[in-house]
């Protein structure tokens, strides 16, 4: 389990990625792979199942380890790690806006990813990249309607997380693209979240895992299924707000929506759904960020 | 609380002494194989087979042997030219089929990791490079994976001269079952299947051999849990005069009886050092021992139990099955698993009829080989599952059927239904002792309360036996060189402290502490006087070292006798010195005093100062012996230690989760030496058992690939979910040996699974489900659930 040889270079400005991954893009002798936390990519490379030519290390990069605050949206710099996620630990914004949600929903979710040792150091923006289907922030950022932010060759664009996730750990991010930050939108007054996943053991990959984030008299609900093995599912608007209003069930909507899966799996989903609304119909209403 | 250290002499078996080398470790400062570096030290990074089944035509080598750091790249054909195949037949079994084993394979490949070649260079890094450069010509031959299938004649033979894939098959047939099962006033049938899974020992398996090509001398590091084995083995596959061969088996962390099968890769790096005349070093990562660590269970079972009208159970079947991969795990047979599944179930129970019968298959998944509990968990969850149905069907309590049904305390010595000879098992006081600790009626009714609001709890009570300290009435007939005895020697150092040498070896159990404790009571001194060596084939005594739960049993009864030996040699010596009668002196708190007035004479530091450089004092002719050797041999083919354990959980319906509600353990091990290390042994048992219904499992697909070698994907029970395991006591000392004690390794997992499966079907019986396989993951309980609720299904 020792890692196949390969370049190592530690970024000290966003300038150096771009330049070094077009370079590695002209090279022949093989990939150029951005890494931060390397808790996905670094197994791999122990198991030889990645074997780039060069590494670019962009978890120093200052612009990537703030966060800030906009009329619109927290962004959230992508290697900013679960643990500082966890924590309220995020340079760049006060603490009314780390104590208030959406950042409190996403402190929630950063404490059960993994193990702590994990979230020491695993960034957001890795597991964005990474895309792992059972992994937690391509659900919650699904849920919270969040869209990536990408700095490529041709300048920076934003990529909704619908359009992000393209298949299991695929993504839309092509050669010579970083992921710069996370905007995730401030939630409409007094909306409510639930993310539940189903894992028999802290620390496991999710089995199955829902969100459901809803706000009385605002836009319809958003819910999401995700650990499908595939990019997560979200559920069409009508069918979320009948679910949300009790009109429907959750084995129903994934009955229509997964045909063909097997019942075991779907009841899976279906009770991750049902935990997620629970958990926000329990939440009390928290005023949300200026 | 803090554990005496056992300072003083008033006693140290019974005593919760602290292991006086766990500071040592948890400092860092272990000596584990791995942290060990010779000069001039090689790395050995293994080829293995990607195939389930495949055979090489050919092995192109030349790039790897050019790549940088690369010494040599060496071949299963290289191997086989110095290396003698491993190959057990058991003389005892007629019928049994093995297949010879190549240190690596020549020409045919039956497992996926399988290792194939080595690549010895200056680092493991550059060896592994190397490693990815051996092109192997393979051509995939289509690969045997169900039990079922390969028992099947028509399955093409993964070994062509052995004709088919089954290794053995033994049927016990006691009294008459079919007719008793006929005449029965009910019966009731479970199908079961346990997951194959691994060991996963903390340490992997690692190993340091250095050839001498002056002396013509092998000495190895070994992670392993016997020196002894693994010099004979290097001894007669290599070649090597036994006193030439020195294994020595520093800490260790983990065997788990993994550490005492011979696996391909160790006899390779043993036959490389001595090829190229240099010390090479292979240690397994976790990806290797996912692969090619011998694995465990991999049962199939269907099993069927007779009630007479009076709840009492008269008969039982039992039709076993199971795969032990490509091989028979060396030095034993591949026989173990099935025959100890056969012969212990129904062990506590008072039956008179009863037909078992046990296939073995081969397959192509990795080598089953000795682990925590060898076939026995097996038979103890099949047995207590379905004691737990015929009580649910004749509505009896099923604790209280199980007392109805226990052998009664008169009937000693018996030998149970399937040959499980018993001179005595405290059944009755280890039921009374755990429903008393677990308050078995206060669960039952919150069960009966919390189902009510749609919370599924269940209870589950199993009694469990485990054979312990196999002798050699059990392994002298089979052919095996495998030691059934163990020795202990005790030397009197001349500052009076006191050093022991033993054959038992310790992986993490406490073992040498307990050797210690007992050496110190015949002694009269405290553990600070008492150093214990172990793990060393050229100086401590021959012996098993560590399978079968046999340290204190076997172990302990060896320090004892040379303790009480050395005792009297001191005794002696003192009388001479004090011109006294032996029979005057009693030795305590290392003083040598008078037996009448308890009047210190000399103390032990004096006695050995005479022994050893004042001997002109002593009387004309006197010969000093103040170091001792004894060994213990068992005189029944095992010792029998029992328990009965309890399990409390909460199954979510709509999720298939169970969630550990609480865990208790009555458990009758003889005398306990040291009761912090028994209560240990206890719960990483009943942990390893939890592991092994809940969570733990090697999954291979159908052409023989193992889908989850990683430790993300193959789950252990962690902390977080564990419940809390209380343990009583129940304490009758075995009466073959002075010592009085029994095993106590094997006891928490063997009982583990019966309990948790009977605590999950309990809470599933009102639905009329059952879960049939474990592991039991939340879909195959969701899909038990489904199938028992499904218009027409079994409710």
């Amino acid at each position: 389990m020792k890692p196949a040889k390969f370049d190592y270079l530690s970024a000290a400005a966003v300038s150096d990625v771009a330049a070094e991954l077009a370079a590695g893009q002209e090279a022949t002798h093989g990939e150029t792979k951005l890494i931060a936390g390397a808790q996905s990519l670094g197994p791999m490379l122990n198991l030889r199942l990645a074997r780039p030519a060069k590494l670019i290390d962009v978890s120093m990069l200052p612009d990537l380890r703030t966060a800030r605050a906009t009329d619109a949206a927290i962004e959230i710099g992508a290697s900013v790690t679960h643990a500082e996620i966890e924590d309220g630990d995020i340079a760049g914004v006060s603490e009314s806006v780390i104590a208030a949600p959406p950042v409190s929903w996403l402190r929630d979710a950063a404490a059960n990813i993994a193990h702590r040792a994990v979230r020491n150091r695993g960034t957001l923006g890795g597991s964005l990249a990474h895309a792992d289907p059972a992994a937690d922030w391509i659900i919650v950022m699904t849920g919270l309607a969040a869209s990536v932010v990408v700095d490529g060759v041709d300048g920076r664009r934003e990529i909704t997380m619908d359009a992000f996730v393209t298949g299991p750990f695929e993504t839309a991010l092509g050669a010579g693209d970083l992921i710069a930050a996370v905007r995730v939108p401030w939630p409409a007054e007094g909306a409510r979240w639930g993310y539940w996943k189903f894992v028999r053991q802290v620390g496991e990959f999710a089995k199955a895992s829902a969100t459901v984030l809803s706000a009385p008299g605002a836009a319809p609900p958003r819910v999401a299924v995700g650990a499908l093995g595939r990019q997560p599912l979200l559920v069409e608007p009508n069918a979320a707000a009948d679910f949300v209003a009790g009109r429907t069930t959750a084995r129903a909507i994934l009955a229509t929506a997964l045909p063909d899966r097997p019942a075991g799996e779907v009841a899976l989903h279906a009770a991750a759904l049902d935990n997620a609304l629970a958990k926000a119909n329990d939440q009390a209403s928290e005023p949300s960020a200026p | 609380m803090t554990p005496p250290d056992g300072h003083g002499g008033d006693g140290l078996v019974g005593k919760g002494v602290a292991r006086p080398n766990v500071k040592r470790l948890i400092h860092g400062r272990g000596r584990y194989t791995d942290d060990i570096s010779v000069p001039h030290m090689l790395h050995i990074a293994f080829v293995r087979s990607p195939y389930g089944h495949a055979r090489i035509n050919g092995i192109d080598a030349a790039m790897a042997a050019d790549a940088p750091g690369v010494i040599r790249v060496v071949t299963g054909a290289d191997v086989a030219e110095i290396c003698e195949p491993m190959l057990a037949i058991a003389a005892h079994r007629p019928g049994h089929k093995s297949a010879p084993q190549h240190a690596l394979a020549v020409d045919h490949v039956c497992y996926q990791g399988e290792p194939v070649a080595a690549v010895v260079a200056a680092s493991r890094a550059e060896a592994e490079d190397a490693a990815d450069l051996v092109m192997v010509d393979y051509e995939e031959l289509p690969a045997v994976m169900d039990i079922m299938a390969a028992l099947d004649p028509a399955s093409p033979a993964i070994h062509p001269d052995l004709g088919d894939n089954q290794c053995f098959e033994h049927t016990t047939v006691t009294g008459d079952a079919a007719a008793a099962l006929a005449q029965a006033a009910f019966t009731v049938e479970h199908e079961f299947e346990f997951g194959r899974h691994t060991a996963v020992t903390l340490e992997g398996r690692a190993i340091l051999a250095d050839w001498d090509t002056v002396e013509e001398r092998l000495t190895v590091h070994h992670s392993h849990q016997s020196p002894y084995q693994m010099q004979d083995v290097f001894s007669r596959h290599l070649g090597i005069p036994e006193h030439k061969v020195r294994v020595i088996t520093p800490d260790i962390g983990g065997g788990f009886g993994l550490k005492i099968n011979v696996h391909g890769e160790e006899l390779a790096v043993a036959a490389i050092a001595k090829m190229l005349g240099k010390p090479v070093k292979f240690t397994a990562d976790r990806l290797e021992s996912f692969v090619a660590d011998c694995q465990t269970r991999d049962h199939l079972g269907t099993a069927k139990m007779g009630v007479d009208e009076n709840g009492k159970i008269t008969s039982m079947d039992f039709e076993n099955a199971l795969s032990v991969g490509a091989y028979t795990a060396y030095i034993r047979f591949g026989l173990a698993e099935g025959m100890m599944a056969i012969t212990c179930a129904a062990a506590p129970y008072a039956l008179s009829d009863y037909h078992a019968r046990t296939r073995v298959a081969y397959v192509n998944k990795g080598i089953v080989g000795m682990f925590r509990g060898v076939g026995v968990p097996i038979g103890c969850a099949v047995t207590e599952v379905l004691v737990d149905q015929a009580a649910a069907k004749a509505e009896i309590d099923p604790v209280e059927f199980r007392r109805m049904n226990y052998h009664k305390d008169e009937d000693y010595p018996l030998v149970s239904v399937g040959g499980y000879a018993a001179k005595y098992m405290s059944l009755h006081r280890c039921l009374d002792a755990c429903v008393d600790i677990m308050d078995y009626d206060g669960l039952r009714a919150d069960q009966a309360a919390q189902r009510d609001s749609n919370v599924w709890r269940g209870v589950g009570v199993a009694t469990f036996v485990e054979a312990a300290a196999f002798g050699p009435v059990y392994y002298g007939p089979s052919g095996a060189r495998v030691s059934t005895q163990d020795g202990c020697t005790v030397k009197l150092e001349p500052s009076g402290v006191v050093r022991v040498m033993t054959s038992v070896t310790d992986q993490g159990q406490g073992t040498l502490t307990g050797i210690a404790q007992i050496v110190g009571d015949q002694l009269g001194v405290g553990m600070d006087a008492i150093d214990v060596i172990a793990g060393d084939s050229a100086t401590t005594p021959y012996g098993g070292g560590a399978w079968a739960s046999r340290g204190m049993a076997m172990g302990g009864e060896a320090a004892l006798q040379a303790g009480k030996a050395l005792k009297a040699n001191i005794l002696d010596l003192a009388a001479s010195i004090l011109q006294t009668s032996a029979d005057a002196l009693t030795l305590e708190n290392g003083e040598i005093r008078d037996a009448a007035s308890g009047e210190a004479r000399m103390d032990l530091a004096e006695l050995a100062k005479v022994g050893y450089f004042r001997q002109d004092t002593l009387p004309g002719g006197t010969q000093p012996e103040l170091m001792v050797t004894r060994h213990h041999v068992p005189d029944t083919p095992y010792y029998v230690a029992n328990g009965v354990q309890g399990a409390h959980v909460e199954v979510d319906i709509d999720t298939g989760f169970i969630r550990l509600l609480g865990w208790w353990v009555a458990d009758d091990c003889g005398r306990v030496v040291n009761p912090l290390m028994v209560d240990e042994q206890i719960r990483g048992g009943v942990i390893q058992g939890i592991g092994n219904t809940l969570y733990e499992h090697c999954q291979y697909d159908e052409t023989g690939q193992l889908l989850n070698a990683t430790l993300a994907d193959y789950l252990l029970p962690m902390a977080g979910e564990m419940p809390d395991i209380k343990i009583a006591h129940v304490e009758t000392p075995l009466t073959n040996t002075e010592l009085g004690a029994n095993g106590i390794g094997e006891s928490g997992t063997i009982g583990a699974i019966a309990a948790l499966w009977c605590a999950v079907n309990d809470a599933l019986r009102p639905l009329g489900a059952r879960v049939s396989e474990v592991p039991m993951t939340p879909e195959r309980v969701l899909q038990a659930i489904a199938e028992a609720t499904a218009p027409g299904g079994v409710a």
